[in-house]
């Protein structure tokens, strides 16, 4: 007697259900087959814990200085490595063993096709590896809490998915192509080592020449299409007859292995292309980090994504259109390959042509970028970004990369981290500043050496990247102000360190001296708010805000204005603001401009939210004055016009008029508050005296240089 | 489908390893309902011609078709084969139950009775994983999840070799009820020739690759005859057209003729010769052929 049916032959479609009907007993053998590795996981996942705990309670790492923390955190990362593991395993019997065994005949006789056979073992793998890696994850966090805490496990979960697929997708096309399971695991480990070594390869030094794809870093997109190409091969060839049972299977499997690498590579190629225009239309934020007053050159960073932003109605910012992802907030978090990309983009703004575009895929928000003034070099720092989110870059910095551009010449200069014997820069925390005439690049950074990690230093160097030396100077919160400057004469830096002293630091390699001291021990800590040398070289400007403790645990921020003269003689506070009436921490506004070559300091300074606004006028070796009696009730940016005696104070809220600041300290309003709401966003001067600006154009942020006087404006990005 | 009222088709199938030609030219017809014994020495190509039908290995020229559809859509022709091979490699974690599980969702028909019924008979213990089987155990197992299926063709691929008659009886028992009032194909691969000479009711002969013969068991046996001619000392016989086999004694030669063997019993009874003619077992036709290739007799 007949059984009932109990599925019926279809065609290989993933939509056709009866298809993957058929295929379920292949599914539940293979996984059958491999719950002794499920165990195995379970294992692991226990004897993590157990090793943590083993190894804490006993000596023998305290040998080795290891903190109880990093002993954690090791063992973090073994939770990530282990699960890599259970995917060379899963993968590697899927055929090889079935061969050792001589069951491959019987597999093949079944009344499936090769590809379906193929697949289901595939899944079924992927399956296994998937259930593995979360029972050891899983169980390795749940008995072992601290490791979570100590490393950012969930963070890496992306990447840990990456890496199961590719290992898997190695081991089974070693499967296909060996004998045994053992050989197998040999043969997907020199092949995944190969492999990795490849994409370094491809990615340094054959894509960018030959493909015009420079930061071909999309680890993801690689490692995907990397897999993608051993699974299509494995599938060739366990698709291919009798080739699987025969020696003749290399011929097969390795030419095919090689022409899908081939294909991958053209197609990760084209996918980035792709992505990068996909995205380039869709720039969602213009944030112009850097003008060099007069210079010929812009610089500006985008971010763009394919993700929508929605422009709010009540309110002129916009915001990401909300997805149910919290992963999705904009942050220091990174994001995938064609997620979120960070451009570099330096426009010559005679011409408005790009003068190099750098991506930066999957990236975190924009590092540094500065132009000489003569507009010849440019530098951007960046930060390699990867697929993880959270933010494990604090935990575990990626070393930052500086690429320094010859934008006369179109090439590149420099392209990497800046190292000198033994001391390697890790992360660099400031803008990089140019000196003058460009001969120079300095940045504060923290490096490593073989005596240990700098947690921060100001370090300069030469386009090229040689002549890198440490000044030995660790200027505090770099990344928020420019806490030094460099000397028109371009042998000293001038910076303000953390023992609250303005120092005179000479780039030959000899100790800094000492120009000024703040010596005033009811000071808790100062924030460098500007510091800005004179054009003729004689004078520093230095705004501080001093931090006191206040009653009973409060604290009061005070503000004063510095003249300190370089040659050496005794700096003066030229102004004191007291702290704001009701809320004595907020830090008073106070931005500083030379006019007319140094004859004249303008001091803004505020809290511009009523009249306690001040405009101040000092000629050197004068006392200060207050010229104007107009009160700024709204934010505003003081910045002085190149080769010109005067100022512009730009709005910031979009309802007033910029405002024409005279050696005399007249104002007088210039182009309009419609044109001053429409370009919210004030960069600075060209070389020309045109004003750069950020405005809208069709909803879209753009990039404009804007007569100061007509207001006619030639939008130069994008 | 048939082809013609034939289970299993090939013309001029040919296939080569490199420069080994395994089967030259094969054109075999194997009968629907039949029991078709292929046999050969070592080495002859039945290994070879069984995994091209399950489309294990691709010809390299010539066609094959299985029920009329051509051996190499896989899956298709696979639906309606079952298979056994000698020392039949399994997966050994497996317990009987969970092959018969496994092969159950494999196929669109299952007969669990018939997989039962020879399971009880043999009693074999559905909780025993396969590697504590024996070897004829591990056959009947085999043997028992392959007609499970109920396929119109079955392949014992040298599946009674080595085993205990006991097993070898089980077996072809089971064969014969399988057969019972139905149209099934059996294709039995091996070197047993007496086990297959019961049962079959169609031959095939494979040597070096070549099909030297393939006719019903009952017509080879009646058309191929040992001739003995008894003659003085010294007396020189003329080698019979179409004799395969000679072996010349000082008193008497022996002939093996196949087609025409009674043509020339009279011709040499007529020259006065006195001459006898033997019944040939099938291991006896098979050994004569052997040793007579590459002369065709079919």
């Amino acid at each position: 007697m007949s059984g009932p049916i109990r599925a019926r032959w279809g065609g290989l479609r993933l939509s056709n259900i009866r298809g993957i009907t058929i295929m379920r007993s292949l599914l539940i053998r293979e996984f059958h087959q491999g719950r002794s590795l499920l165990a195995f996981s379970a294992l692991l996942g226990i004897l993590v814990p157990a090793g943590y705990v083993a190894l804490s309670h006993t000596s023998p790492y305290r040998l080795y200085a290891v903190g109880q923390s990093e002993l954690a955190a090791i063992f973090g990362k073994l939770i990530l490595l282990l699960p890599l593991v259970v995917a060379l395993f899963a993968g590697a019997g899927l055929f090889a063993a079935e061969r050792d065994r001589g069951t491959l005949p019987v597999l093949f006789a079944l009344p499936f096709s090769r590809r379906r056979i193929w697949l289901a073992k595939a899944l079924a793998g992927l399956a296994l590896t998937g259930t593995g890696a979360a029972i050891i994850v899983g169980l390795s966090v749940l008995l072992l809490p601290q490791a979570a805490r100590a490393f950012p496990v969930a963070a890496f979960l992306p990447d840990l998915c990456l890496g199961l697929i590719f290992v898997f997708s190695v081991a089974l096309f070693a499967s296909t192509v060996s004998g045994s399971a053992i050989a197998a695991m040999v043969v997907a480990l020199l092949l995944g080592g190969l492999l990795v070594l490849g994409m370094g390869f491809v990615w340094m030094g054959l894509a960018g020449p030959l493909l015009g794809y420079h930061p071909l870093l999309d680890l993801a997109l690689w490692g995907l299409a990397f897999a993608a190409a051993l699974l299509c091969a494995s599938a060739l060839v366990v698709s291919r007859g009798e080739l699987l049972q025969s020696r003749r299977r290399h011929l097969l499997a390795f030419p095919a292995l090689l022409a899908g690498l081939l294909v991958s590579v053209f197609l990760v190629s084209a996918v980035a292309r792709w992505a990068t225009r996909y995205q380039r239309d869709r720039v969602e934020v213009v944030l112009p980090l850097h003008a060099t007053p007069g210079s010929p050159v812009l610089m500006l960073s985008t971010q763009a994504d394919p993700v929508p932003l929605e422009r709010g109605a009540d309110t002129k910012g916009w915001s990401r259109r909300a997805t149910g992802r919290e992963t999705n907030e904009v942050g220091n978090s990174s994001r995938g390959p064609l997620y979120r990309s960070a451009y570099y983009v330096a426009i010559d703004l005679h011409s408005g042509r790009e003068l190099f575009t750098l991506r930066q895929p999957a990236s975190p928000d924009p590092q540094g970028v500065a132009c000489s003034k003569d507009g010849r070099f440019a530098a951007v720092t960046t930060v390699p970004g990867s697929i993880t989110w959270g933010q494990p870059e604090e935990l575990y910095p990626r070393p930052s990369r500086l690429h320094v551009y010859d934008l006369q010449r179109g090439t590149r200069l420099f392209a990497g981290t800046p190292e000198t014997a033994g001391v390697k820069v890790e992360h660099i925390d400031s803008w990089p500043q140019w000196s003058g005439s460009g001969r120079y690049l300095a940045f504060h950074a923290s490096s490593r050496s073989i005596e240990g990690r700098n947690p921060g230093s100001l370090w300069i160097m030469h386009p090229d990247g040689t002549g890198l030396r440490d000044l030995h100077i660790w200027a505090p919160y770099p990344f928020l102000h420019r806490p030094w400057v460099w000397s028109p004469t371009e042998d000293v830096l001038y910076a303000y360190d953390d023992e609250e002293q303005l120092c005179r630091v000479p780039i030959d390699g000899q100790k800094p001296e000492v120009v000024w001291s703040l010596n005033d021990p009811a000071v808790r800590k100062t924030y460098v708010l500007a510091l800005e040398p004179s054009p003729d070289g004689r004078w520093l400007a230095l705004a501080l805000s001093r931090e006191i403790a206040g009653d009973p645990e409060g604290i009061i921020r005070i503000t004063t204005v510095h003249a300190i003269p370089t040659s050496g003689g005794q700096g003066r506070a030229i102004a004191t603001f007291t702290p704001h009436p009701i809320h004595p921490s907020r830090i008073c506004n106070t931005q500083l401009a030379w006019v007319a070559e140094g004859r004249s300091l303008f001091i803004l300074a505020g809290f511009f939210d009523g009249d306690n606004s001040h405009l101040l006028r000092w000629h050197p070796g004068e006392s200060i004055s207050e010229p104007t009696d107009t009160k700024l009730t709204y934010p505003a940016r003081l910045v002085a016009i190149p080769e010109s005696a005067e100022a512009l104070v730009y709005p910031g809220d979009g309802d007033h008029a910029p405002l024409l600041l005279n050696e005399d300290g007249g104002l007088r309003p210039v182009l309009s508050a419609e044109f001053a709401r429409e370009h919210s966003w004030f960069i600075g001067f060209d070389d020309t005296g045109r004003i750069l600006t950020r405005g809208w154009r069709n909803d879209r942020p753009a990039v404009f240089a804007s007569d100061l006087h007509t207001g006619r404006s030639q939008q130069l990005y994008p | 489908m048939s082809d013609n009222g034939y289970a299993v088709v090939s013309q001029r199938l040919t296939k080569c390893f490199g420069r080994k030609v395994a089967l030259d030219c094969v054109d075999i017809h194997v009968p629907v309902g039949s029991i078709y014994g292929l046999v050969g020495p070592n080495g002859a190509g039945k290994t070879t011609l069984i995994r091209c039908l399950l489309d294990l290995l691709r010809p390299t020229r010539g066609s094959l078709t299985v029920f009329g559809c051509d051996a190499s859509r896989g899956p298709t022709v696979r639906r309606r084969i079952g298979h056994v091979a000698a020392l039949q490699p399994m997966w050994e974690w497996m317990r009987v139950r969970e092959l018969a599980k496994f092969m159950s969702g494999c196929y669109p028909r299952w007969n669990a009775d018939a997989v039962s019924r020879l399971l009880d008979r043999t009693g074999i213990d559905r909780g025993a994983r396969i590697e504590t089987l024996s070897r004829g155990q591990r056959t009947l197992a085999a043997l028992a999840v392959q007609i499970g299926h109920d396929p119109d063709l079955l392949i014992l691929d040298e599946a009674l070799t080595g085993l205990d008659p006991l097993a070898r009886r089980e077996i072809l028992r089971s064969v014969i009820e399988m057969m019972h009032g139905q149209r099934r194909t059996v294709l039995i691969a091996g070197q047993d020739l007496s086990d297959m000479e019961r049962i079959c009711d169609h031959v095939g002969i494979l040597v070096e690759g070549r099909l030297v013969v393939e006719a019903p068991l009952e017509a080879l046996r009646l058309r191929t005859k040992r001739l003995r001619v008894s003659h003085a000392p010294d007396t020189q016989l003329s080698t019979p057209a179409g004799a395969t086999s000679v072996e010349r004694g000082l008193r008497e030669t022996r002939f093996v003729l196949g087609d025409g063997a009674d043509d020339v019993l009279h011709e040499l009874r007529a020259q006065g010769l006195q001459t006898d003619a033997d019944d040939l077992s099938l291991e006896e036709i098979v050994v004569c052929l052997a040793q007579s290739a590459p002369a065709g007799v079919g």
